[in-house]
């Protein structure tokens, strides 16, 4: 059997909106995934730190606040700065534009999910 | 950043049963059976589930940190797996002064092994116990009336056995077997009214084994505890000779 998937999964500095990110969580375990939650409020530098430390596969950020093109490049560029290739994923229902994702998608995030998608789809 | 990818190799080969017996990690652990090459004091955690094993590591690694300039902690944390499904690895979130460079922390499930600690953690210490960490600190899943998931004699240098006030009655104590192996025994959320007979009870318990133990009221979520200060104290006076000297107990209030 192979082993468990890892991500990591984080709200951003300042955003405590946890609901989603507790519901897709428990949905991710449910297909087989070991979740390292890193829980709200947490900052790029602490997020990039855990998820090279857990050398998790993908990190998943869920943000509500705003500021996402911001915060989700910044986690990239400093992942990259240190040598790592682990993907970047996220949403944050109705507030991440599909413009926005575009723009985030050219600052190298992998994917973007919006309101509406379904969690089957995200496990895939 | 390598050790965070010699880690997972290690799971790997352990998921797949095939014990990853390649010769660094066997002379890594013969290494230690013999005392020789130990860079790093390694200190066990466990106890029930919410009784505060967690942020009690968390507060003991802001101490630490603060005294210790250079210094750095690895820590292996444990959190069980979903028969069939994966795992919420949720240690991490509780934890704040953890996140720090001097920290390296990593999140295991159990993937379906009894016991409080995972198929790949024996073989994950060796290594990082040779890694130049001051401490490596183990902490087990939420466990109960079972076996005391560190060996006698293993690797573990020193156990602490965290404890809810809220146990049940004095008989429950009896089928609490880590009472009986642990070196320090700690009574967290001692601010609760419960805690003055849990320690008493908790204290008559030990008496009854008649070893070196050590019995110590904590409330871990209180900033600059006192008994969180003495816990450190303690677990900083494992010597060379890795066995934890005698202190004179803390009177409760």
């Amino acid at each position: 059997m192979p082993s468990p998937i890892r991500l990591l999964t984080a709200g951003p500095i300042c955003d405590g909106h946890d609901s989603a990110i507790n519901t897709i969580n428990l949905e991710f375990i449910r297909h087989g995934i070991e979740v390292i939650y890193l829980g709200y409020h947490r900052s790029v530098g602490d997020i990039v730190r855990a998820a090279i430390q857990e050398d998790v596969r993908a990190i998943g950020i869920s943000s509500y606040n705003g500021g996402h093109i911001e915060f989700f490049a910044e986690v990239v560029a400093l992942l990259r700065k240190r040598g790592s290739d682990i993907k970047v994923f996220g949403g944050g229902g109705g507030t991440i534009t599909h413009d926005d994702a575009a723009a985030m998608k050219r600052k190298g995030v992998y994917k973007i999910f919006f309101a509406g998608t379904s969690l089957a789809e995200m496990t895939d | 950043m390598e050790l965070a990818r010699k880690l997972p190799e290690i799971e790997e080969a352990a998921a797949k049963q095939k014990k990853h017996r390649t010769s660094n990690i066997k002379s890594a652990r013969g290494r230690i059976r013999r005392g020789e090459h130990r860079t790093s004091k390694v200190i066990g955690f466990t106890g029930p589930g919410g009784a505060g094993k967690t942020t009690l590591i968390d507060e003991l690694v802001l101490r630490f940190l603060n005294q210790n300039p250079k210094g750095r902690i690895a820590i292996l944390s444990h959190d069980p797996s979903v028969i069939g499904e994966g795992a919420l690895l949720g240690d991490r979130a509780t934890m704040i002064n953890s996140q720090d460079d001097r920290v390296f922390m990593r999140s295991m499930a159990t993937r379906g092994q009894a016991g409080g600690l995972s198929p790949a953690t024996q073989d994950c210490l060796a290594l990082l116990a040779e890694s130049r960490f001051d401490y490596v600190i183990i902490e087990t899943v939420g466990t109960g009336q079972e076996a005391m998931p560190f060996q006698k004699n293993g690797i573990v240098d020193l156990t602490v056995l965290v404890m809810n006030p809220d146990y049940g009655s004095r008989l429950q104590l009896q089928k609490i077997v880590m009472l009986d192996l642990a070196d320090i025994v700690v009574v967290n959320k001692s601010d609760l009214q419960r805690a003055r007979t849990a320690h008493t009870e908790i204290e008559q318990r030990l008496e009854q084994n008649r070893r070196d133990q050590q019995l110590i009221d904590t409330v871990a979520k209180r900033h600059r505890d006192s008994g969180v200060d003495e816990l450190f104290d303690l677990i900083s006076m494992v010597g060379r000779d890795r066995r934890p000297r005698q202190t004179r107990g803390r009177e409760n209030l």
